[in-house]
Formats: C-alpha cells, structure tokens, sequence
C-alpha cells in the first residue's frame, strides 16, 4: 500500500506503508520535514497536513483534542489533520497528503 | 491581562483583616477592606467616587468608611450616607462591593457578577475539615510573574525533577510519562514513580530511606486554585492509587490570586496524614516547601521578563505540556464566554 506525499518544496514522493501506521510516524522515518514537537501527544500542531479531500472520509471524524490543536496549527484549512492522530488502514491506499507550511 | 472574573478569590489569612481599613488588589481591581463589628470582613471599591482618593486612605467611623479627603462616609454595602456641605446624597454617590467568605482561616472575594455566586463554590477540601489530617498555613509567595505561567507550573509534573533536586523531585523521574485528564471545572495531571530512592522532601517528613512508589497528582481547578497530591510508600506495600490514604501522603494546596499583569501572590497551605499534631514538622515541611517554591519563584521571574523580550520564533511545544496546553484552552474558553456574556 501507498500514500502520495507532496512536500513543502512541492515534490511528491510516493511513500509505502502497513495497516497501523501512524503517519506521523511514516513522514518522520522517510526524513520528511515535520517538527512533530510534541512526539504524537497532540499538542503542538507540528505534524500538520492537508488530506486530499475526497479521503477525508476515510480517517473518520476529528477526535476532540486534535480540533482543538487544529485550531493552533499553521494555516489550517478544511481539510486540515494532524498526523500523528491518523493510523492507516487499506482504506487510505493511494491517498494524496500535502505537507501543511510551518511556521519557520 | 484577562481574567476570570467570576470565581472566588483569596484575599489574605483571616488574621490579616481586623479593624484598620487596608487595600488589595485583585485582578486589577483596588478594594478596601476592614472587618466590621459583627466581625464580617468588608470589601467595597478602593475610590471615592468624588476625587477618586482611596478610601483606604480615609478612616472607619464605626462599620462606615470616611473619605480622607472631603468626607463623603459609606456603609459597608457602598452606599454612601453622607455628603459634607449637602442636604441630599446623589444616588451616584457609591462604590462597588463585594461578596466576602471566610472558610479555613481563609478570606475569599468574589470577583465577578455577584447573582453568579453560590458559597458552596469557595474552595474546600474534606481533609481540612477530617480530624486525622493536619492542616497548616504555609505562607505567601509573592511573584513578579503572571497567573498563567504560574497555575501552569501547578499543571506540570514534568518540572520538578529539574528544578526542585533536593526537595520534591529526582532524577528517577526525568522521563517518566505523564497522564492528564479533564473533569468539569478540575483539570488533573498525575503520574506514579515505581521502586526509586525517595525524594528529600519525605525523607525527611516520612522517614523514608529504601525505595518507594510515589506519586503526584496535579489538581487544577479552575481558575487558579491546585492542590498537589503528592505521597510515598514503601515498595513492598504494593500501594495502589485508591490506598494513597495509607501512604504518607501531603496535600499542597496553591491558592493563587492574579493582582495584575506579571504579579500574583501564590497562598499556601500544606495538609498531612502523619504526626498530626507535630508543630515541629509542620515548621520543617514550610522550610522544604520554601526552597522549592523559591525555585519556582526564580525560573517564573525570570520566564516573566525573558517572554517581555522580543521572541525569534514561537516557543516549541513538546510531549509533557499537555497539562499547561489544557489548562490555558479551558481558562481562555471561560475569558471568553464571560466577555461574550456581557
């Protein structure tokens, strides 16, 4: 399975992955530019992506802590998630993620 | 600075307020304050409404205030009785005042809507009123800091074991994790430390010198009131977390009141489970508490005038913050809908 990974320089990368990745996890280990500060405690808003919005479905609702930290992230959008929160299934193969700009 | 305005708020110790009128500040706020012949502590607005002279300046003439400058006189419920040269009183003639409780030794105000407060609300905890518990005034910090650095201080297990070596915190606990939870109005941040050297704070108050478990419950209650649960027992007791009662077990409690932007005065009061009427370990726990709280003191003082400097970057956030980042979204969800309220 695979994700499409475009990063902040506007690359994309294909990036494989196992069902129970965390993507945090996976962008970090593939040396992809996120702080992810907080090391997946949900409370920095480092690890921000843009999920193509056709997927969103597919990773289920927004847990409460992740909303609110959305709301301290680097311009988020609609189709804002925080990485660490998402671990992959089969029903994210082929998904499009955007690295969301930091604040540096 | 903003505040929660409507909550309960200490003003001082009992003994602190007696006949003489004397002024506080609190959350920016100046009150008067005397205690009346009944014995009621009285609170109005600390200004004439005339020449804006604090009435802390004038002199009580039975349970009414005088203005020290042209002797406009008031009565504990601010209304003023007397205008100097005047037949009649203007009905603008008033100040504020303000709903008073004294519970423990303890004088509190309430700070906001007064049709907002419900006495049961003022800060308790059934220990203090549990004759197998001691409980003890510590003293007064006083810190050139803002509430919110300092009630986060209250919210962060993860501190202690770097600034407090000597007295609440050791190595032992450097990278233990942290478990926080959120319930109503109490924002709760603990962790257990399993089968380490105790710390110098119960060597010396439980005697304790093999390894222990020890535990550190943070208890926020907002706004600005925690209590620390904090305790040790021996490892071979296997102490579970419903059987902290049989520990040695002390509670901190940290009353703060906000005076204004970078100054907060931080009430302590320490309750324990063991020699309980032990005048002399209520003496020495003050002397541990007092190095530690220094600690804190110097590290808040000097965040308070390092964040007042330009920053370079956003400050980072990493895994043991969770405590603080609760505690400053719930304290700024209730600014907020006290601002949307009026």
């Amino acid at each position: 399975m695979k994700l499409n990974v475009t990063n902040r320089s506007g690359t994309m990368q294909p990036l494989e992955f196992c069902s129970g990745d965390t993507l945090m996890q996976l962008l970090r280990e593939a040396n992809i530019d996120i702080a992810a500060e907080c090391d997946g405690n949900c409370v920095c808003a480092t690890c921000h992506v843009y999920i193509d919005p056709s997927w969103l479905q597919s990773l289920g609702d927004v847990g409460e802590e992740e909303e609110s930290m959305l709301d301290e992230a680097c311009k988020p959008e609609d189709n804002s998630r925080l990485s660490c929160q998402l671990v992959l299934s089969s029903a994210q193969d082929g998904m499009a993620v955007v690295i969301a700009p930091d604040w540096q | 600075m903003d505040y929660v305005f409507n909550a309960w708020y200490v003003a001082g110790w009992s003994s602190e307020f007696g006949q003489q009128l004397c002024s506080r500040e609190m959350l920016e706020q100046h009150l008067v304050m005397f205690r009346d012949s009944k014995g009621q502590v009285v609170a109005l607005e600390d200004r004439c409404p005339h020449r804006q002279l604090p009435l802390s300046h004038g002199k009580r003439i039975g349970d009414q205030i005088q203005c020290g400058y042209h002797g406009l006189t008031f009565d504990c419920s601010g209304r003023c009785v007397r205008v100097p040269g005047a037949d009649n009183i203007p009905k603008t003639a008033y100040v504020d005042d303000y709903l008073v409780q004294e519970a423990h030794g303890i004088v509190w105000v309430w700070m906001g809507d007064k049709t907002l407060a419900d006495t049961k609300d003022v800060f308790s905890l059934p220990q203090m009123n549990d004759p197998n518990w001691c409980t003890h005034h510590g003293g007064a910090l006083h810190l050139k800091a803002n509430y919110l650095n300092v009630a986060e201080n209250l919210v962060d297990p993860a501190h202690v074991s770097f600034v407090h070596p000597t007295t609440l915190g050791s190595e032992a606990s450097e990278d233990i994790g942290i478990n926080t939870e959120t319930d109503g109005e109490v924002i709760t941040v603990w962790r257990w430390i399993k089968n380490a050297s105790p710390i110098g704070f119960f060597r010396e108050v439980g005697g304790f010198s093999a390894n222990v478990d020890r535990w550190h419950y943070y208890h926020l209650h907002l706004p600005c009131t925690a209590v620390i649960d904090f305790g040790s027992a021996v490892v071979a007791r296997n102490l579970q977390e419903h059987e902290r009662d049989q520990g040695v077990r002390v509670f901190a409690v940290h009353l703060l009141t906000p005076v204004r932007a970078g100054y907060t005065i931080d009430r302590w009061v320490h309750i324990r489970n063991i020699a309980i009427d032990d005048e002399t370990l209520s003496d020495r726990m003050d002397e541990l508490f007092k190095i530690a709280f220094a600690e804190d003191k110097a590290i808040l003082e000097a965040i308070e005038e390092a964040e007042n400097r330009p920053q370079k970057r956003r400050p980072i956030r990493i895994a043991i913050d969770r405590g603080p980042i609760v505690f400053r979204r719930r304290i700024q969800a209730l600014i907020d809908a006290e601002l949307n309220s009026h």
